[in-house]
């Protein structure tokens, strides 16, 4: 017999580099990025953090920390000039603007149009500000232009939410004068490569905002060279090819969905997800989304789903590995709530990395020198940096989930011996006999717990007992004529070994007789010595009636008394009176 | 010539030929230190990246040494093994400012300790950049690589600065010294 061969415990392919447990960091994935911001080779990690804070890591240190104007919601890295050395701009979006810098110095700053008024919201507005329509009026119509499916300013949504009148009046008193418009914001931020695939090839800024539209500016990050509008607010973009050339960008939106826009249009195929989308990624020609039921999906970019990656706690963020160089690997990294980093090539899991600090943001790419650096930082500020092995096994294990290879190694059967043959041909023979033999035995079987059960119904009713390995004869009897009685009580313990801890309990009608004693303490029974006990017994009846008065002996162990007797009183003398 | 040179050798006064091994990561100044060591007129004023490995020659406390200065960069770093076997001493050079990838020297490390192909040679480690301000110390770069470990091969670690030569010689007496009594036996 062969047991399974159990695979050899496999080197982690990560190693550690740099934790520091007090970055203090707020950052998401997007708000992170590794980029090599001199053009000299060196890549550094820049994060915008949440406080408003433009921070950049180059090897162990923080180097440099530029104040924002504004909350950040993603952070890209562009290349506008073909010049040498490759210098890229720094976009950051917080609101309805993208920030560009350069050499980490305000260059540019783009707005976001705002978005065209609806015709009934500025009705209202006007009448409101007129005077010709009351404030309870104007919110009812414009909760009614909003369901009605119009997409409200801030402005009316802020109205609309204010319950006190006083406070609304003050709200449109102060807005009094100052022109209603639609202010879109930024939701999410990526970058297109213009017409070469090179990481720092010209590329252009693409945009999501929370209208429902997809922008793609131009170069220089001036203006808006393709506008897209989508049915729902993106909330993540997933960007491959070229906009000269050909590309794709996959937007998975609020609404549980994932849109694609192929070179210019808005495709037909649309992916609807289960749960909110909290991650999206592509590798080659999958689109890997992951739900908020703790779940990856992988879906092919034509929309059928191909499989599922199933977690084991709440996804925190994902993030594609990919190494290009030295060799082409694509794999996923998934960051779970319950500190997991764990690393999937195809559907297979390659390795795990533990954190104490739940990652809630990732970044794959070149840090220093290495090519091959993993950034994290946690929920709770927490920067750790992992390097990837140069030697990592990075390949699928290649057995696909299925049965195991033991299972087609036949077992080590021994050969039909003479005997087991002769036994073979007497069962096919003998069936009927050995059948009958069976059934009278199960019915013996039966017979025997029914009697037990019997045997342990009626235990400690009569005057010996064999329970609880005791065994203790009793034998009683009375002395007297009444109305004063004794009971006389012999205790023998026929078994081999004393007994103790026994007690003697009387019960009799209370309204006939008084007991002396209700409880004795019996001493240790040495075997075969026979002991007397006394209970005196007075009917107190006048009739003289008589009854029976029970004796149990009993055991602290027990519920069943060890032996119990019934000990009929006779009739009582009645004490004449003068 | 070749008479002259026959006659010293029959004398053992002619110097000894050594193969060392000089390997580290990218960017951590290995060909910077082997330029150091060669002769004032046939050093280079410029270095740009090894590219595959580099062959340099040049004499040393009272030996011929033939130094392979392998290329850091990770795609060549698989070629450093090919050298393993026939090599009197190993120059493993660790870029002192660079904490990040420490974690990287070492892993470089353990691979080569671990190869089949590496000798009873002596192992020469050498943390150059220490004239950078945020340099580790000799003691550190022990610590965080863990070379205490190394108890089967004789090793050293000095503090070197590849643009001067400071600490250069003396690492280099220790290196010849070991390599001169394995030769001798």
């Amino acid at each position: 017999m062969s047991a399974p061969i159990a695979a050899p415990p496999q080197r982690s392919p990560w190693l550690h580099a740099w934790r520091d447990p007090v970055a203090n960091l707020k950052a998401f994935s997007p708000c992170m990025r590794l980029v090599d911001l001199n053009g000299d080779g060196d890549y550094k990690l820049i994060v915008a953090d949440a406080e408003r804070r433009l921070k950049v890591y180059r090897n162990t240190s923080l180097i440099s920390e530029n104040v924002l104007l504004d909350t950040p919601v993603s952070m890209c890295v562009t290349y506008t000039e073909t010049s040498k050395p490759r210098v890229p701009s720094v976009a950051v979006a917080s609101g309805p603007h993208v920030f560009i810098y350069r050499r980490l110095r305000p260059y540019y700053k783009f707005s976001v149009p705002p978005t065209p008024l609806a015709q009934a919201e500025a009705n209202v507005w006007t009448k409101l500000h007129s005077g010709a329509m009351d404030i309870a009026e104007a919110v009812d119509a414009l909760v009614a232009a909003r369901d009605g499916g119009t997409l409200l300013t801030t402005r009316s949504v802020d109205l609309i939410n204010t319950e006190a009148l006083d406070e609304r009046t003050a709200l449109v008193d102060a807005w009094r004068g100052a022109p209603l418009t639609h202010q879109t914001v930024i939701t999410c931020m990526e970058v297109i490569r213009k017409n070469m695939d090179e990481e720092d090839a010209l590329s252009q800024l693409v945009l999501g905002t929370e209208a429902g539209s997809v922008l793609v500016l131009d170069v220089t990050g001036v203006t808006i060279v393709n506008r897209f509008q989508l049915p729902s607010t993106p909330v993540y973009l997933a960007i491959t090819g070229l906009y000269d050339v050909e590309y794709r960008l996959v937007c998975a939106c609020r609404n549980g969905s994932i849109y694609t826009i192929k070179n210019g249009e808005l495709s037909g195929t649309v992916v609807e997800l289960e749960a909110q989308p909290c991650g999206l990624a592509r590798i080659d020609k999958h689109i890997l989304v992951a739900c908020m039921g703790a779940v990856v999906h992988a879906y092919h970019i034509k929309g059928k789903k191909s499989h599922s990656l199933f977690m084991p706690a709440p996804v925190a963020a994902i993030e594609v590995l990919s190494l290009e160089r030295m060799r082409s690997v694509k794999a996923l990294l998934v960051s779970l709530h319950n500190g997991e980093v764990r690393l999937y090539v195809d559907k297979s899991i390659i390795a795990t990395i533990h954190l104490d600090d739940p990652a809630v943001g990732m970044r794959f790419g070149a840090y220093g020198r290495e090519e091959a650096a993993l950034a994290m930082v946690g929920k709770a500020g927490t920067l750790v940096i992992k390097m990837l092995q140069r030697t990592a096994n990075l390949e699928s294990s290649g057995a696909p989930p299925g049965p195991p290879p033991e299972q087609d190694i036949p077992l080590a059967i021994p050969k039909k011996t003479r005997l087991y043959v002769e036994q073979t041909q007497r069962e096919r023979e003998q069936a009927t006999e050995m059948h009958r033999i069976f059934q009278r035995d199960l019915c013996k079987l039966r017979l025997n717990t029914a009697r037990a059960y019997v045997k342990v119904l009626t235990d400690g009713q009569g005057a010996q007992s064999y329970t609880v390995g005791q065994s203790v004869r009793l034998t009683a009897g009375v002395q007297g004529l009444g109305p004063l009685f004794k009971l006389r009580l012999n205790l023998q313990n026929l078994g081999n070994k004393p007994v103790v801890d026994l007690e003697m309990t009387f019960s009799a009608n209370t309204m006939l007789y008084k007991l002396h004693t209700h409880v004795l303490q019996l001493p240790l029974l040495l075997p075969s010595v026979t002991y007397r006990c006394d209970c005196d017994v007075e009917s107190i009846d006048e009739a003289g009636a008589s009854d029976m008065v029970r004796v149990y002996v009993c055991t602290p162990t027990s519920k069943v008394p060890v032996i119990s007797a019934v000990v009929t009183m006779p009739l009582s003398e009645v004490i004449m009176d003068g | 010539m070749g008479l002259f040179s026959g006659l010293f050798g029959k004398l053992g006064v002619s110097k000894k030929k050594v193969k060392v091994l000089c390997v580290g990561l990218d960017n951590s100044g290995k060909s910077s230190i082997i330029n150091q060591l060669k002769p004032k007129k046939t050093a280079a004023t410029e270095l740009v990246p090894t590219v595959g490995f580099a062959v340099e020659e040049f004499a040393k406390n009272n030996l011929n040494f033939t130094v392979f200065d392998m290329s850091g960069q990770g795609r060549y770093r698989s070629l450093w093994e090919h050298y393993y076997k026939d090599v009197t001493g190993i120059m493993f050079v660790v870029d002192s400012t660079d904490k990040i990838r420490m974690c990287v020297a070492k892993d470089e490390l353990d691979t080569l300790l671990a190869h089949a192909d590496v000798r009873n040679v002596p192992i020469l480690f050498l943390a150059n950049k220490m004239d950078l301000p945020l340099a580790m110390t000799p003691v550190d770069c022990v610590a965080v690589m863990e070379l205490d470990r190394i108890t089967d091969k004789p090793w050293h670690i000095s503090a070197t600065n590849a643009m001067t030569g400071d600490g250069l010689d003396e690492a280099l007496t220790w290196l010849a010294d070991q390599m001169s009594r394995s030769i001798r036996y």
